[in-house]
């Protein structure tokens, strides 16, 4: 055996420079191929292990848990029962991600939960230090979203102070994780951040803190002006979309400013929420703002917003689009308009004239009730 | 490695040029699949640990999400389509229409639609902004259940074709675009979605997503319920191919920003500019990577600043070939289509003014995508040669494929590695040890014949002008065997060639 290894020293050896390096990457990888193989098994059993202490955990800990939610629990027992689950969890070697597991147990059930439990769960959730594990990851930096999103799941209002300093943070993730906490743990009040907003809002981030707004009950935001008014374009998209969702007509001069607004997406998402909030006295507005535009979007949102605000004059001029345009979306759109103001009969005689066969095929389309 | 004779004659000049190039070339797409391997798990870590808070409930119930029309072309889909379109319907999303495009079948697709989802025709005026073949009817659905469903039956025309028309009818902002017989996870759309609704800087103008392999996973009312590795080892091979392309190289080149090929069987674009661009190209068979590469030039050339984007996250599930005939007549698509964009594009190739796909995409596909097999068949060519001629040193040659195969090999097990701690499908033990075990086959039988499918496939392109389809006949999904839950793909013997067949690439990886 020994002269087997020896004989294979000197022949390695004795090879040239080139050979060595070669021979030496393909056993490297080899081992590495090797190695990566032992890795991948290593990492299932280590998954498998912490399944199993999660599953373990899981079964000791959820009677208590469910114990304390569905029961009239007095001082003492909860305090017991506290300390129950703190023997299930501790352990010189797991204890965080004991704590780990621990913590979204509480946040499943919180939130598949309402009423008493909740409010009993959130009061678990502070007492075993939970809380404060979160709120020591917030100040520490490590895990920013994941705290903010813990806190603002447990619905631990007097942390809001400390989520709202991240609300104009420099990480996206982390600034758009700590605005949607601050509006749902402390609704329009928190919602104050939007005032001085530089940083943009993806539509993504308006459409959550959007889900959060409309679980507030009705009320003036008396804040609306100031974002309609903002020079962050996303800013001003949202008050348009909190404004049309929550029905704040208090400020309407600001949005029939806004019909004329530089950017795209602002002038659009104003006309819809003109034609949302019915409001008919922008109607000389569109029409103006029509014949200044050369975007076919804006026309169409145009026409369309007629449909809904329009009256005899409107007919009239829908009636005229459908005769004049060659842009087939601006004929569809106003031969629709034309039907939802009720003026089928308007239609009708069109596709009893002579019309260009797209003409005429649209308004066959339009009046076709099963589209 | 070379053995020059005292007085060095012109052949040994050429001989040493071509090892050099050869041994350098190799080392070089070595080193690029390394830091692109990098790169993907950078970017597939983080996106897994950004999304893990991600509550896509806000978009669900949202009425501000944008529309979305699903466009899904069908030739001869008989056996699968009642199943397919209901898994369409099906998906969560609050803001979605199904168009489904029957491209002139001969079998009973359109009849069994008609019958399943209670169609009737309709007066629809069909908005030709994209020239296509004759729209003969558009139909929809008297059930109010299925109103989101538009049925368009129009004279054969291929699948590009085919899109065009579902674009016409289209009344969506953005449209999915996918084969009729994938499988999309239920939340596809809305993992689609988010990177359209994320960019505050650029114009996202369309996003991709992982394809994974269906063959043998179990599916039940058009779901996936339980993911397998693949029985046959031809598909087995397969499963790696998807895993590196997606996993490793898709999501670094998106990453990067410098994806050239959204997969026809998922993808999502932004309707205005694919309009804008003049849709889908009927005359090429590569259309995906065509309508991704000239959306991204208008792009450039209009002065856009846009984004493509691509999700990690596994979404739609496809079936691929079992047999080697219909893989070969695939592969040999893959390679004209592909070819053919890089032929129509020629002008991106190191062209500053185009930026990153100019200077580096393109480039990169010309180099290791295209011309590696032809590189690689010339040179096992040549090394025949000169071993018969006795001109090189066998011994390091046999050294030099060696840790080619040694390389191959740990890429594939870095990349089961990958999935081990991303997204972590494969959960039985034995079904990992058996992509292992095909891992270390691939290289010897797999990966030479992708040369070869790839060396014809470009011979029929230069020489033959060949445009045809192949063809992959399905049988639709088998129920399950009794006592099983669920329905395994299985997929028939291949039909003859037909022309016009409307079937992407499963993945176009």
């Amino acid at each position: 055996m020994s002269r087997f290894f020896t004989e294979t020293y000197y022949f390695l050896v004795a090879l040239e420079p080139r050979y060595k390096i070669v021979l030496f990457l393909v056993i490297s990888l080899l081992i590495l191929a090797a190695a990566m193989i032992v890795i991948v098994l290593r990492e299932r059993s280590r998954k498998n292990s912490v399944e199993n202490r999660e599953r373990r955990i899981s079964r000791n800990v959820e009677p208590i848990i469910q114990e304390i939610v569905f029961s009239e629990y007095d001082g003492g027992e909860f305090k017991d029962a506290i300390k129950k689950i703190n023997r299930i969890v501790d352990s010189a070697l797991y204890r965080k991600s004991n704590m780990a597991i621990l913590n979204e147990l509480i946040l499943y059930y919180h939130r598949n939960l309402g009423g008493e439990a909740f409010n009993r769960l959130e009061m678990l959730y502070r007492e075993i230090g939970l809380k404060q594990i979160a709120l020591d990851n917030l100040r520490i930096g490590e895990w920013h979203i994941k705290a903010i999103n813990d806190l603002s799941t447990m619905r631990m209002g007097e942390s809001l102070f400390d989520i709202l300093q991240y609300t104009d943070y420099e990480n996206q993730n982390v600034r758009y994780e700590a605005q949607y906490a601050a509006v749902k743990l402390g609704g329009k009040k928190a919602m104050g951040f939007l005032d001085d907003l530089d940083t943009p809002m993806s539509e993504w981030q308006q459409i959550r803190l959007l889900d959060q707004s409309l679980k507030f009950e009705y009320e003036l935001i008396d804040r609306m002006g100031k974002w309609l008014r903002s020079d962050n374009n996303s800013v001003v998209v949202f008050g348009l979309m909190i404004m049309r969702n929550l029905n704040q007509y208090h400020e309407k001069g600001e949005l029939r400013k806004l019909l004329y607004h530089k950017d795209e997406k602002v002038q659009e998402k104003a006309i819809d929420t003109a034609r949302e909030l019915a409001y008919a006295e922008c109607l000389e507005n569109l029409y103006e703002v029509y014949e200044l535009t050369k975007k076919i979007r804006i026309k169409k949102q145009i026409l369309c917003a007629m449909g809904d605000l329009g009256g005899s004059k409107e007919v009239g001029f829908l009636r005229e689009t459908i005769a004049r345009e060659k842009e087939y979306d601006l004929v569809f759109e106003a031969a629709q308009s034309l039907k939802r103001l009720g003026r089928r009969d308007v239609l009708v005689s069109y596709k009893e004239q002579e019309l260009s066969e797209k003409g005429e095929s649209i308004v066959k389309h339009i009046l076709d009730d099963r589209i | 490695m070379i053995e020059f004779d005292n007085q060095n004659s012109f052949i040994d000049v050429l001989i040493y040029v071509f090892f050099f190039v050869t041994y350098g070339y190799t080392v070089f797409v070595m080193v690029s699949y390394l830091v692109l391997g990098i790169l993907s798990v950078v970017q597939a870590r983080k996106y897994l640990r950004r999304n893990s808070y991600t509550d896509y409930l806000n978009i669900l119930q949202s009425p501000e999400a944008p529309t979305v029309s699903i466009l899904a072309p069908a030739y001869n889909e008989e056996a699968s389509i009642i199943e397919n379109v209901r898994s369409l319907l099906s998906i969560r999303y609050p803001n979605f229409e199904v168009i489904v495009v029957n491209d002139g079948s001969r079998d009973r697709s359109l009849i069994k639609l008609i019958e399943e989802y209670h169609l009737e025709r309709v007066d629809f005026a069909v908005n030709y902004t994209l020239a296509t073949k004759n729209v003969k009817a558009v139909y929809k659905s008297k059930n109010p259940a299925y109103n989101n469903l538009v049925v368009v039956d129009k004279e054969n025309g291929g699948k590009s074709d085919a899109l065009n028309a579902a674009i016409n009818v289209s009344t969506g902002e953005y449209t999915l675009n996918i084969d009729v017989d994938c499988i999309l996870e239920e939340d596809c759309l809305l993992k689609l979605m988010k990177p359209f609704l994320e960019e505050t800087e650029k114009n996202m103008i369309a996003t991709g997503g992982v394809v994974r392999i269906a063959n043998n996973c179990k599916i039940d009312k058009g779901r996936i319920t339980e993911i397998n590795v693949p029985n046959k080892l031809l598909s087995q091979f397969q499963t790696l191919e998807y895993l590196r392309s997606f996993l490793l190289g898709r999501v670094a080149w998106g990453s990067l920003d410098g994806l050239l090929l959204i997969s026809g069987a998922l993808g999502v674009f932004q309707k205005e500019l694919v309009i804008a661009c003049g849709g889908y190209d009927d005359d090429t068979i590569g259309e995906d990577m065509e309508l991704t590469v000239r959306m991204r030039r208008y792009a450039r050339e209009k002065d856009i600043d846009y984004v493509v984007g691509f999700v990690p996250d596994p979404l739609c599930w496809t079936e691929v070939p079992e047999s080697w005939a219909v893989l070969r007549r695939q592969r040999n698509r893959w390679t004209r289509g592909a070819l053919e964009t890089l032929v129509a594009h020629k002008r991106l190739f190191l062209n500053p003014y185009y930026g990153k796909i100019g200077m580096i995409s393109y480039p990169y596909w010309l180099l290791f995508e295209w011309l590696a097999p032809l590189i690689e068949a010339f040179g096992i060519l040549l090394l025949v040669l000169f071993s018969l001629l006795g001109v090189i040193n066998i011994s390091f040659l046999y050294l030099f494929i060696a840790l080619i195969y040694g390389y191959t090999v740990s890429f594939t097990i870095a990349t089961l590695y990958i999935e081990e701690i991303t997204f972590f499908h494969y959960k039985k033990r034995r079904q990992l040890l058996r992509l292992v075990l095909a891992g270390l086959l691939e290289p010897l039988i797999f990966h030479p014949f992708l040369v070869y499918c790839s060396v014809t496939g470009n011979w029929d392109y230069f020489f033959e002008g060949k445009k045809a389809w192949g063809s992959m006949k399905r049988v639709g999904f088998k129920k399950p065997s009794n006592g099983s839950k669920g329905r395994k793909i299985t997929i028939s013997k291949p039909s003859p060639s037909s022309k016009n067949q409307v079937r992407s690439s499963p993945a176009g990886a």
